[in-house]
């Protein structure tokens, strides 16, 4: 019998997780944004401003009317999520689809980290650059944990990214409205709040900060625009 | 003897537990601790199809005076209803024993008992995360990314359900992050507010689940409420009882109508079954709790979702 060299041998794996998996309670379903007409929010900082809310609508059976799909041999093959994005229409809610051309780099926005056991946890990250993924990591401590690390400065850059490229219409005037009433009503609290509390003094100044930062912002938006970015109707005339 | 709760009842012996127990278990299927299922409204499943169509009336109307120049006289009004989907999907959970476990766990404190115990209070805890999981698709929103949960997103909240005409009685669920943010920010809550007793209640630390009442607001905390923005903020809800509703696939029928052997049922309700799978080869039971759950938005404008700093 010849001698043979066998090949040498690998490191073990960490029992509690395997490489490059997560724990099986990390694991978090499939999910796409969706939009509203009425969810913004003023988002501090240089890449701030108003920006749009977005949504991560999952789809897992038997939330709103999300089914199970199965091959002809009773096999789990997927979702029909139709029913959701029906409901989500209805109430006039913007679906970025995650293969839409039209989001350009951020196509697949929505990837999957393996979890041990066979899950998979579905969290934001692209591929802008070809072979650099960005978007939510993970860390695995020594224990078995995972910290997840949010790509929140990413996930601005993709709100902003939205609406200058028109996926998703400016801000309408009424909305902006109403955020203006949101910050003075708690600007009123604040004061009223400082007045027994002296050390919500600096409170009250952030607050008045941030609804001049808002005015800015809204003006600078209506400029470059021209117009109020909304829809108004004409006014009723008397027959 | 009769009913006794031993290994071989529950292996050997056709697989049923004691009534006794059974009963004891029965109790875990409604989980009063940290269930959240009472914040929904119960849709039982009828009709033939896969999918429960509800429709509901949520409108009030006035009449218009029979003649004035704001009405054409009587012309006909539609009844606005509005309608949502219940379509009950099957959930599972499996847990498999060996028999080296049967026998090495007597008088241990994990027993095949705890086991069952365990399938058992999942129900509740589907249903609570499966109700999590609508906060998303409801279009009104109170807090801002990446700022911690304040007393004003609390009281914006209240306001907004407030401007749709919602009843008295709400409830918001909050991710236990959100809990203690919100605590922490009505501790320099000044004025009049600072004396209730709701507020001075919410310092205490009455652990998971029910937080307290606080504004007239039930206030739950769940761990299950989701990530939301990328992970940076979680995604709780402040609702009113009809702004979620759930529905649960009665398995009696199935049981009853021979599908499954009784002997291997080792506990039954309405609600979920638990199957016995003998692997003789390999020495080991499995236990399989199978329910059918189903939870929908039933109505946009009695919720409204609060996103907040993780």
């Amino acid at each position: 019998m010849p001698t043979v060299t066998i090949a040498a041998p690998r490191a073990p794996s960490p029992s509690s997780v395997e490489e490059g998996m997560l724990p099986p309670g990390e694991a978090r379903p499939r999910w796409f944004y969706s939009h509203f007409p009425t969810g913004w929010e003023f988002v501090e900082g240089a890449d701030g401003g108003f920006l749009p809310i977005l949504d991560e609508q999952i789809s897992t059976a038997g939330v709103n009317g999300v089914r199970a799909a199965f091959d002809r041999n009773g096999r789990p093959i997927g979702v029909d999520d139709a029913p959701l994005r029906t409901g989500l229409a209805r109430k006039g809610a913007v679906i970025l689809e995650p293969t839409d051309h039209r989001l350009g780099p951020w196509k697949n926005y929505v990837r999957a980290y393996p979890c041990v056991g066979g899950g998979k946890a579905w969290v934001f990250a692209v591929e802008r650059t070809p072979g650099k993924v960005e978007g939510v990591t993970y860390t695995i401590l020594g224990n078995g944990a995972a910290v997840a690390h949010d790509a929140a400065a990413l996930f601005r850059e993709f709100r902003r990214w939205l609406v200058d490229n028109g996926i998703i219409p400016q801000i309408p005037q009424p909305v902006y409205v109403q955020l203006m009433e949101v910050e003075r009503t708690a600007l009123e609290r604040t004061i009223n709040a400082a007045t027994s509390n002296p050390h919500l003094a600096a409170g009250v100044k952030a607050r008045q900060d941030r609804i001049k930062r808002m005015e800015k912002a809204w003006a600078a938006l209506t400029e470059s625009l021209s117009v109020t970015p909304s829809a108004r109707l004409t006014m009723p005339v008397s027959e | 003897m009769a009913n006794e709760v031993s290994y071989a009842t529950l292996i050997t012996d056709g697989g049923r537990i004691a009534k006794i127990l059974a009963a004891m278990l029965h109790v875990n299927l409604y989980d009063s601790q940290t269930g959240l299922r009472d914040l929904m409204e119960f849709r039982p499943l009828t009709g033939p199809s896969s999918t429960l169509n509800v429709a509901k009336v949520s409108m009030a109307y006035t009449a218009a005076a029979a003649s004035s120049e704001t009405s054409g006289g009587a012309s006909n009004t539609a009844l606005a209803t509005g309608n949502f989907d219940l379509t009950p999907s099957r959930y599972i959970l499996k847990m498999q024993p060996t028999d080296l476990f049967g026998i090495t766990s007597r008088g241990a404190p994990v027993t095949l008992e705890t086991v069952v115990a365990a399938l058992t209070l999942c129900v509740d805890q589907t249903l609570a995360s499966l109700l999590t999981g609508l906060f998303s698709g409801v279009s009104g929103n109170v807090g801002t990314s990446g700022v911690n949960m304040s007393a004003n997103d609390f009281f914006n909240a209240i306001y907004t359900l407030n401007l749709a005409n919602n009843p008295q009685q709400l409830a918001a669920v909050l991710h236990n992050v959100q809990v203690n943010d919100l605590i922490e920010s009505i501790r320099g809550e000044g004025g009049a507010i600072q004396f209730r007793e709701d507020i001075q209640g919410m310092f205490k630390n009455p652990g998971v689940a029910f937080r307290g009442d606080l504004l007239g607001v039930k206030v739950y905390q769940s761990d299950k409420v989701r990530l939301a923005n990328a992970n940076a903020d979680r995604q709780g809800c402040m609702f009113s009882q009809g702004a979620f509703a759930y529905t649960l696939g009665d398995v009696a029928q199935l049981l009853s109508s021979s599908m499954i052997n009784p002997a291997d049922i080792i506990m039954q309700s309405p609600e979920m079954f638990i199957e016995r799978d003998r692997d003789a080869e390999n020495a080991m039971s499995s236990m399989i709790l199978n329910m059918y759950p189903g939870v929908a938005e039933a109505e946009d404008a009695r919720a409204v979702k609060i996103t907040t700093d993780a």
